[in-house]
């Protein structure tokens, strides 16, 4: 083997030991340090997805505790019986004639678990169906005081059927109450009441009676009741006579009295000796004597 | 070597005789060599002079932790060699050589070290000096059973010419020692200053005269040996005191017609000992002195080691390992690096994992809001449209509603159904525009006419559709106004 062939024959070694180094390099260093990097790069996007996500959804605790405070209570009969309990007061209370609630099955509602991957019980429909008849004022009543309720209910459908020239309606209601499975209180309906309405008191809703969309007299109705005189019987009892047109009888009323008008509750508060208090679709109006109750309203304002 | 036996402080220096040994122990720390005790012993049949001296000094009250042996001619093999031109590696590889060559039985190890005496030219005259390996082991581990640290084995009779160095400093070119032992009468023929010969022969309790002669004759034939003629201006040394030495050089001066000096070898010692005759003492005391100054020039227990050949290949395998430390550093540092990342990977996939477990606990309860947020979807305020269409319907002698149906469909849309009665056709479009608003749509259908004796003859189906509005259980809290939700949102996330 002579100098130039040793010489080659490093200068190959030198080669080889160069690649295989390369190659040995890349594998063994560069191409792990790579897929690391990869690696650190992709936990890192799924980490800041992951926080985002709990960020986005870290107010759920509160806003599931919120709605827990409305919600029936867990307990699935307890739930049903109280609130079919609290309807019938309703309907009692606006006097409702011939009311009727019908509670139906409870229905269960369940999600899958992320954490476990097993099935669980998030909460409860409890379907009603509530009929009965009344007038305009009743209707807005009841509505007034379910949507003031705070419960976590809500009416799927109404009905409503006008009768007697719209003095009375008929009326049916498909509500749905929810029961939550996280709800603390067994049996007790919650006592908060419900901000969701935009005026808070009924007197707000009292348009919808005065109009009365189901009458066509109910304008002219007010128009045509008059205080006509104020009297004092033998014991000293104050009288309130209203006349309620020309082709319908005076109606005499005492203090308390209901005035029998079509599509309008009125009610005489009280009676002074040259006027009388009355509640007119639940607003308070001062009607002096030989004033229409319309002219009276319109004196009185809004 | 010279710095371990520089950091000696206190060094016993024996010389190896039988039955008589002679020892001194000389305290090194100061300048000049300090003898604090000197002693003859005469050792018994079988006893191991290091153990007697070691009981002695004992008793003396006399700690030493080195020792230097100094063995006499009779127990060691001195061969004069002859080399061609040769650096010292290749001497100390030649003279084993030649020691190996010149011994017989090869089952017996020897050890040698050498003295150049002369280098020219033509040749390199060594003195070789061996002895066998086992009576240095052996040495050694009797020493070192009485805790005592062997520094040297060298030969005795080096110590006359050490002192001649010493206290001559210019002496003869060619010049003759004579040590007078307990034993022995040994020569040291020096050329400018190196030792080429030793020799020694029995001494005798003759007179001086008749030992005058004797020494005479001995010198003659040393002389010869060495191939120096008497004539040659030879200044013969004598160690000892005056008093001593004084007739015996005067008789030798005579015989030989030379110089003859007399060296006392207690002027290169401070003395703290008692020594009657310094002659005796002569080569223990040569060798501390030189012990003081430098190395032993001959030292059998630390003989001339042949350097290492350099290989032409040392340089390549320098290299390569230099080359493999680098990339094992290398790889090390990457790996490490690489390790590192791994781990930080893995824990990031830890806290991911964590992470992912705490979001599926909040997801599930979120899939509980969103459940019942779905469910509210048709949650609409019917008393609120129904106060809507009392404001927008026209008056009640235009129109006026049959029958009404508030519901809503799957998509979460509120339908109205009006069955209405208007007095005139004109009255269906003015209340399909009051009731139309941007979220209401309102289409009607099925008019017709009635008897027109009738205030309200036509009659129709009115459909309103539109998008409900889920109300909010509970009115806004001052809390949850955008400015503070974001601010408090911002830092939660921020943490």
């Amino acid at each position: 083997m002579n100098s130039r062939t040793r010489f080659l024959l490093s200068i190959m070694m030198a080669v080889g030991v160069l690649y295989f180094g390369d190659q040995a390099y890349r594998r063994l260093i560069t191409d792990p340090a790579a897929a690391t990097a990869r690696e650190a790069n992709k936990v890192t996007q799924q980490l800041n997805q992951v926080r985002d996500l709990i960020f986005d959804v870290q107010e759920s605790p509160d806003k599931l505790a919120a709605l827990e405070q409305y919600s029936l209570p867990y307990h699935q009969e307890l739930a049903q019986s109280r609130y079919q309990d609290w309807l019938l007061n309703l309907v009692k209370t606006v006097k409702f004639e011939q009311p009727g609630v019908d509670a139906g099955p409870p229905a269960p509602v369940s999600r899958k678990s992320r954490s476990s991957g097993q099935s669980r019980k998030i909460f409860t429909r409890y379907p009603f169906a509530v009929r009965g008849r009344g007038t305009l004022h009743q209707v807005t009543r009841f509505m007034y005081e379910f949507y003031r309720a705070g419960h976590l209910h809500k009416i799927r459908s109404v009905t409503l059927t006008p009768r007697a020239g719209g003095s009375q309606l008929d009326i049916t209601l498909s509500i749905e109450a929810l029961g939550l499975a996280g709800c603390e209180r067994e049996k007790d309906l919650s006592s908060i009441p419900s901000g969701r309405l935009a005026s808070h008191t009924l007197g707000d809703y009292m348009p919808i009676v005065r109009r009365n969309i189901f009458s066509r007299d109910a304008t002219k109705t007010l128009r045509s009741i008059m205080l006509t005189a104020i009297t004092f019987d033998s014991n000293g009892k104050a009288m309130a006579w209203f006349s309620l047109g020309t082709t319908q009888s005076t109606q005499i009323l005492h203090r308390g009295d209901t005035l029998q008008a079509t599509a309008h509750q009125v009610e005489l508060i009280d009676i002074q000796p040259r006027l009388a208090l009355l509640a007119v679709d639940g607003q308070v109006v001062t009607v002096n004597l030989g004033q229409t109750l319309q002219e009276a309203m319109e004196a009185n304002g809004p | 070597m010279w710095n371990r036996f520089k950091s000696a402080k206190t060094v016993l220096f024996v010389e190896w005789t039988s039955p008589t040994c002679r020892y001194v122990v000389v305290n090194t720390g100061s300048e000049s060599p300090t003898i604090i005790s000197a002693n003859s012993l005469e050792i018994a049949p079988n006893a191991c002079p290091a153990e007697t001296i070691h009981e002695h000094l004992a008793t003396a009250n006399i700690s030493c932790r080195h020792a230097v042996v100094l063995l006499p001619r009779s127990d060691m093999d001195i061969s004069e060699l002859s080399f061609p031109p040769a650096t010292d590696a290749e001497i100390t590889q030649l003279v084993s050589n030649a020691i190996s060559l010149e011994l017989e039985d090869n089952s017996t190890e020897r050890t040698t070290d050498f003295l150049v005496t002369a280098r020219s030219d033509q040749n390199t005259n060594v003195l070789a000096f061996s002895l066998e390996t086992s009576v240095i082991d052996e040495l050694t581990e009797r020493f070192a059973s009485l805790q005592m640290n062997l520094l040297a084995i060298t030969f005795g009779g080096l110590g006359a010419s050490q002192l001649l160095t010493q206290l001559v400093p210019v002496p003869n070119a060619t010049s003759l020692v004579i040590s007078i032992s307990d034993y022995d009468i040994n020569f040291s023929v020096l050329l400018q200053k190196h030792p080429v010969l030793f020799r020694s022969f029995p001494t005798t309790d003759s007179p001086d005269p008749i030992q005058a002669d004797r020494l005479t004759a001995e010198i003659r034939r040393t002389l010869a040996v060495a191939h120096i003629p008497v004539e040659d201006s030879v200044a013969i040394y004598i160690v000892g005191d005056m008093s001593e030495q004084k007739r015996l050089a005067q008789l030798l001066s005579k015989s030989l017609e030379a110089d003859v000096s007399i060296i006392n070898p207690l002027e290169t010692v401070v003395l703290q000992a008692d020594i009657d005759k310094s002659s005796r003492y002569a080569h223990l005391i040569g060798m501390a002195t030189t012990h003081q100054t430098k190395q032993f020039p001959v030292d059998l227990l630390h003989p001339h080691q042949a350097p290492r050949s350099k290989s032409r290949w040392r340089p390549v395998v320098f290299a390569v390992t230099a080359f493999l430390l680098m990339v094992c550093l290398t790889g090390y540092l990457s790996l490490t690096r690489q390790w590192q990342a791994e781990h930080a990977v893995s824990e990031k996939r830890e806290k991911l994992n964590q992470l992912i477990r705490r979001a599926n606990k909040v997801l599930t309860v979120h899939d509980s809001v969103l459940a019942v947020q779905q469910w509210r979807q048709d949650d609409i305020t019917w008393l609120t449209e129904l106060q809507r269409l009392s404001t927008n319907l026209p008056g009640p002698d235009r129109a006026l509603i049959t029958k009404v149906t508030m519901t809503s469909d799957t998509q979460g849309n509120g339908l109205i159904d009006l069955a209405v009665q208007v007095s005139a056709p004109e009255v269906i479009t003015e209340l399909e525009t009051a009731i139309r608003a941007q979220q209401h749509s309102v289409t009607s259908k099925r008019v017709s006419g009635g008897n027109e004796t009738q205030m309200l003859p036509w009659t129709f189906d009115t459909r309103v559709i539109f998008k409900a509005a889920v109300t909010p259980l509970t009115a806004p809290r001052p809390s949850d106004s955008p400015t503070m939700k974001t601010n408090v949102t911002e830092g939660q996330k921020n943490e």
